[in-house]
């Protein structure tokens, strides 16, 4: 844990200090970053917004990774679920609160799930490597997505790239507490539901007797299969529980702020989703936090292009990256510690 | 005078973090003989022929060759100095051919010399032939055999006219046949004027052909001796620190009305590398019946057409209790009361990242003593694990701890009582010994006959002659997938026989 805080302060310094090659001052940039994630309620508010998908797709990724596997697919998989979430809204607008939501987000859980069982299928039966399929499997929902959102079901008000409206009793908003906390702002009670999602993800993978089975096969697959346990059942089960997780950003995005499918609504969350799980190194709680902690950043520097002419909004991967290589070397520290104390 | 040593030890300290891997190695091997160094796992052994040869740097202490201090920055220095060591996991490049491995160490040429190949090899061909080593000098060294592999090794040390050879347990991995072939070699050598130092833990081995030896126990020496002031009584005392049972001993009861619990007919098995033909056999409850074979001979596909038949393509009928198992899965497999020790613990066996309950449940896990309503049941778990950590005596006693700290005897240990924890009818017993030191061995075995008595069916799969014979009340010998040979204990055990037969030679 200490560790793992140095290596997150080591990220941020030098990456702040590398805008004194801009001739900036990183103070100021710090203080912008800042000032932009928390200043305000509103402010907070979408920072919050961003955490919830983050949070979301960090599970996703650590619970394939407990299991073993690298899921590059939470992108697609959140694409596909909030499409299949969005269109039932639109097919059947009549359906009322809570019932349409509750359906909407069971559809979307399913088709995520089965995305992400396309990969675990594959893995298992035909031993095609995961992270070449979700890669592959990202670009296809993209394509479907455009396409249905474009031609099936296109917004008739709009000249955007978004769907139609989902029916009025799909909306959390007249009964979210979080909603009207920050008002004006897109955040939702998802952000209830993605906390107690982690908090379910670590009692699943920590005291069932299932989540036992899912890190062994982690582990030592060999011992698995030894012990009875079927790596491929296991790892085809991983793969649609990551693939529901991410299915779960369609409450935040569709039911609980826009109502509709926007092309390109996804700031890269399945992709942050990778960085917030190696952040919190899998851990279903560090996941809130980094999801929180990406979530912030990504806020904060919406305002770069604004308060600065040197710096844009894209400096936020420079430190996300670097945070994440701060965090990530601690391995490198106590294995050079190990090197010094050989010689 | 006596004459200055070859090597000699004087105060040698080595430690990796807390773990003191020598301390203070004080020992001196003569000129011109076969000197054993022999101790348990994590003795020392290892550690002190790796600062011999360069590998490592003593913390306190130094090392004298032929009476100068040795400096080695690295094994290259030792080498230059006459140093040549045999490696327990060959150094080989496996694609290459024998003739292009020794010639990686050539070191008088350079980047951009043509390498005269028809010399060199016109050269090693004579130095073969002064040993009579016959080696196909020209195809990969991945298809030749290990005792060739090992004898390109020698050659690769005779090659540089070391003085001093370092063996790293050379028998481990060869046939009795080839281990004749070698220990005459090594008295080949020896009489050659070169000194020869071999690490085992195999005391017969030292008994019948070293001249000196020197026991290490837990990084510090505790008995240097000329061989003949010593016996293997003595020598295992050392190594353990306490005398051990005689297990030929240990009861052996008849179990009565044995019935049939496992049989095999007709299985054949074609797998990459090897294969299983026609091989059948039956195995009775209160019985050990052991499998002998050099590794690599169809034991491979032998057990994991018993743990996980649906994985192979396999011909043939493998019964438990009556029931057909060829199609069923592990889990199914294990629940009609059958259990593994597995051949390579580290890669089949444990979670080495993870604490010893979780080990020890692994497998039983939806038992419905550690499993309600899909949640782990952690009161009994640990309960359990705590019980058969005392009773099978595995240290250190802690249940969290994780199974990668322990030693190889604790984790077996730890493999084992998992195993038997539900009193199992078969008991899938391969190489359980392998990596164990020797007071965990004893226990190991014990357990297995306790077992045995209780009425349980053992099939026993190893590559060591003396565990088979201590345990097995039959013996079947595999050869290259078939079963070539069978012994009984009522006719008693003819090691020579067993030997050859495991060699082909029947």
């Amino acid at each position: 844990m200490k560790k793992t805080l140095a290596g997150f302060f080591l990220g941020l310094i030098f990456a702040l200090s590398l805008t004194l090659f801009a001739g900036e001052n990183p103070l100021y940039i710090a203080s912008i970053l800042f000032k932009s994630a928390f200043g305000s309620r509103y402010d907070l508010g979408l920072t919050l917004f961003y955490t919830t998908p983050l949070v979301f797709c960090g599970l996703s990724v650590a619970v394939a990774f407990h299991a073993g596997l690298f899921n590059i697919g939470a992108e697609g998989q959140l694409t596909m679920a909030t499409l299949a979430a969005t269109a039932l809204g639109v097919a059947l607008p009549s359906l009322s609160f809570p019932f349409a939501p509750l359906l909407a987000l069971m559809v979307a859980l399913l088709v995520g799930a089965l995305w992400g069982f396309i990969a675990g299928w594959l893995k298992a039966v035909r031993g095609s490597h995961e992270v070449v399929v979700t890669i592959m499997l990202n670009f296809i929902a993209a394509g479907i997505a455009s396409w249905f959102v474009l031609h099936v079901m296109p917004n008739p008000n709009s000249q955007n790239p978004e769907s139609a409206l989902v029916g009025s009793g799909y909306m959390l908003k007249d009964y979210d507490p979080i909603a009207r906390f920050f008002p004006d702002t897109p955040v939702s009670m998802a952000l209830i539901v993605a906390i107690m999602t982690a908090i379910g993800v670590w009692v699943l993978l920590w005291k069932t007797t299932f989540g036992f089975e899912l890190r062994t096969v982690g582990y030592n697959p060999d011992a698995a299969n030894r012990a009875g346990i079927s790596e491929k059942n296991i790892k085809i089960i991983a793969l649609c529980l990551a693939g529901a997780l991410a299915g779960f950003v369609s409450l935040s995005e569709v039911m609980g702020s826009s109502g509709q499918f926007k092309i390109g609504f996804s700031a890269d969350y399945g992709f942050v989703g990778i960085a917030v799980a190696l952040l919190a190194r899998n851990h279903p709680i560090g996941v809130i936090f980094a999801a929180f902690l990406m979530g912030a950043l990504h806020k904060g520097a919406s305002d770069l292009d604004l308060e600065t002419t040197t710096i844009t909004r894209d400096f936020s991967k420079i430190i996300q990256s670097l945070i994440i290589l701060g965090v990530t070397s601690h391995g490198l520290w106590s294995w050079s510690n190990r090197r010094r104390k050989d010689k | 005078m006596t004459p200055t040593p070859a090597v000699e030890f004087v105060g040698v300290h080595k430690a990796f973090g807390e773990f003191h891997a020598a301390e203070d190695l004080h020992f001196k091997i003569a000129e011109g003989c076969i000197h054993a160094i022999v101790g348990e796992n994590g003795a020392g052994k290892s550690t002190s022929m790796k600062l011999l040869f360069g590998f490592y740097r003593p913390d306190k202490g130094h090392i004298k060759v032929r009476g100068a201090v040795a400096k080695f920055q690295s094994p290259a220095d030792a080498m230059t100095c006459g140093i040549g060591m045999v490696h327990q996991h060959f150094m080989l490049a496996e694609t290459h051919s024998a003739l292009d491995n020794i010639l990686l160490f050539e070191k008088n040429t350079s980047a951009f010399q043509k390498l005269n190949r028809k010399e060199h090899k016109e050269r090693l061909q004579n130095l073969a032939a002064e040993y009579q080593f016959h080696i196909d000098w020209d195809s990969p060294i991945g298809q030749l055999s290990v005792g060739t592999q090992q004898r390109i090794e020698l050659l690769k040390i005779l090659s540089q006219n070391s003085k001093i050879i370092i063996l790293d347990e050379p028998t481990a991995v060869l046939t009795p046949l080839e281990i004749v072939d070698l220990f005459r070699n090594l008295q080949k050598l020896k009489k050659e004027g070169r000194t020869i130092i071999i690490i085992t833990h195999k005391l017969k081995e030292v008994m019948n052909n070293a001249d000196s030896v020197t026991v290490l126990r837990g990084g510090r020496v505790v008995a240097n001796s000329s061989i003949h002031q010593t016996s293997i009584e003595q020598l295992a005392e050392h190594m353990v620190g306490r005398k051990l049972k005689n297990l030929d001993s240990h009861p052996r009861l008849k179990v009565s009305d044995q019935k049939s619990i496992l049989k095999i007919s007709r299985l054949n098995v074609q797998n990459k590398f090897s294969a299983l033909k026609n091989l059948s056999l039956e195995l009775k409850s209160g019985e050990i019946l052991g499998i002998a074979g050099v590794e690599g001979n169809g034991q491979d596909e032998l057990i994991q057409s018993l743990l996980s038949p649906r994985s192979l393509k396999l011909k043939g009928q493998i019964e438990i209790n009556s029931i057909s198992s060829v199609r069923l899965s592990t889990a199914r497999i294990r629940s009609l009361g059958f259990s593994a020790f597995p051949e390579d613990r580290l890669r089949y066996g444990v979670l080495t990242s993870r604490p010893a309950y979780e080990n020890f449940i692994l497998g039983y896990q939806r038992s419905r003593e550690y499993s309600q309503f899909g949640f782990l049941r952690f009161k009994n778990i640990f309960k359990k694990t705590a019980a058969a950590m005392e009773s099978f005596d595995i240290r250190p006693r802690q249940i969290e701890k994780s199974v990668g700290s322990m030693s190889g005897g604790n984790q077996q240990k730890l493999v084992v009582a998992r195993e038997l924890q539900t009193n199992p009818q078969i008991i899938l017993a391969a190489k359980p010994t392998r990596g164990v030191d020797i007071g965990a061995v004893e226990f190991i075995h014990e357990q297995l006959l306790n077992s045995r008595n209780s009425g349980a069916a053992v099939l026993l799969v190893s590559s060591e002659l003396e565990e088979l014979m201590t345990l097995a009340d039959r013996i079947l010998v595999l050869f290259k997938g078939q079963l070539v040979a069978e012994f009984d204990r009522k006719n008693g055990y003819n090691e020579i026989a067993i030997g050859s037969a495991m060699g082909g030679h029947t």
